[in-house]
């Protein structure tokens, strides 16, 4: 009776600590992937690293059903996803006159479009930009910006067709483009 | 608009695009990760631990109590009027009761009984100062078991005197010889 007990003990233990080494082996290979997403919804250093543990913390809980997991970077990716848009935070509204203004300023002392876009204003316009698109066009584009994220990914991760993905991006850039146009022909005429 | 503008817009938001994504995390992020996650599993084993405890405690407390309270609900063999004359601890009372009767067998306790009566008060009710009426009833009732017991000795010696029977003289029985058989009182 005591040798039993003393099997499943030991086995008990050597299943934790595979659970754990199974664990700590996902955090490495998928936390920077998750943090991307977190981030490029929160567009906040601070809350991207909180939804990332709240997303493992969520993986951890689920453990006896990792084996049904197929594919587990999908899984955590959409988690944070989820976790990521109940945290998200009313965008901070900026004067979209006064950032054309700096942006118009900028264009004018010959600054290429990469220095402009690695402007701080610059940057707040396209996240106020962005935020103005309509749900369906918004979460594609967000996505896309995430690097490593096929469209295949993102089509599973929101439950539709990797075409229409594509075809979602392309019209939310479509209609980025002709918003930032305007707001630079108005700072360009200033 | 120009192609020349339409051109740089696109490159621009391309460019803005690729900052939009944020930068890289801080380095050591999977370690604060798995030190972050693990310190919030166990924190939350300690309030489980904690709630069970205190469960536990629950439980033990109420069994406890259910088990100290279970046999006040059933009723007392013995009755309680018997008992209540002792209490008043008038000893002469309880002698003049009935001194012939036979003292009770005495019955060994369950014990269920004596845990029972060890629960009890050594004396109840609780020890008091007599009322007026009270001291009344005592001094009327030794008076009564004084007067009863005087008079009782002298009138068994008296009954006796009275019941002093003189010997009897029983005459001698004189018996007369029957008549012989055949004689002539058969005719």
């Amino acid at each position: 009776m005591a040798a039993m007990g003393q099997v499943i003990l030991s086995q008990a233990l050597l299943t934790a600590d595979g659970k754990d080494r199974e664990f700590e082996a996902a955090v490495r290979e998928h936390a920077r992937h998750v943090y991307r997403v977190a981030q490029a919804v929160l567009r906040n250093h601070h809350d991207a690293e909180d939804t990332v543990q709240e997303t493992f913390l969520r993986f951890l809980r689920q453990q006896r059903s990792w084996a049904e997991i197929r594919n587990p970077r999908a899984w955590l990716a959409r988690t944070a996803w989820r976790v990521a848009l109940d945290r998200r935070r009313q965008v901070v509204a900026v004067s979209l006159e006064e950032v054309a203004d700096v942006v118009g300023a900028l264009r004018a002392a010959g600054a290429s479009a990469e220095e402009m876009a690695a402007d701080g204003q610059m940057l707040a316009l396209v996240e106020r930009l962005i935020a103005s698109l309509p749900k369906e066009l918004r979460d594609p584009l967000t996505l896309s910006t995430v690097g490593e994220m096929t469209s295949t990914d993102i089509g599973e991760m929101l439950g539709i067709p990797e075409g229409s993905v594509r075809e979602r991006v392309s019209r939310a850039r479509t209609v980025l483009s002709e918003k930032l146009a305007e707001l630079l022909e108005k700072g360009h005429g200033r | 608009m120009d192609d020349k503008e339409k051109r740089f817009v696109d490159e621009l938001l391309a460019a803005s695009l690729r900052h939009y994504a944020g930068p890289e995390p801080r380095p050591g992020l999977e370690d604060r990760v798995l030190a972050g996650v693990r310190a919030r599993q166990q924190a939350a084993r300690r309030r489980m631990a904690w709630a069970w405890a205190v469960g536990m405690a629950a439980v033990a407390a109420m069994v406890t109590l259910l088990v100290m309270e279970w046999p006040r609900h059933q009723p007392l063999p013995l009755p309680v009027a018997a008992k209540t004359p002792t209490g008043l601890s008038t000893p002469s009372v309880a002698k003049v009761v009935s001194p012939e009767q036979p003292p009770l067998p005495h019955r060994p306790r369950r014990p269920a009984e004596a845990s029972r009566v060890d629960m009890r008060p050594q004396q109840f009710p609780t020890p008091r100062p007599l009322s007026e009426q009270e001291k009344l009833l005592l001094a009327y009732m030794q008076s009564l078991q004084e007067s009863s017991a005087a008079p009782a000795s002298d009138a068994d010696q008296d009954s006796a005197h009275d019941l002093e029977i003189p010997p009897l003289s029983i005459a001698a029985i004189k018996i007369e010889p029957l008549p012989p058989l055949g004689s002539g009182d058969e005719q």
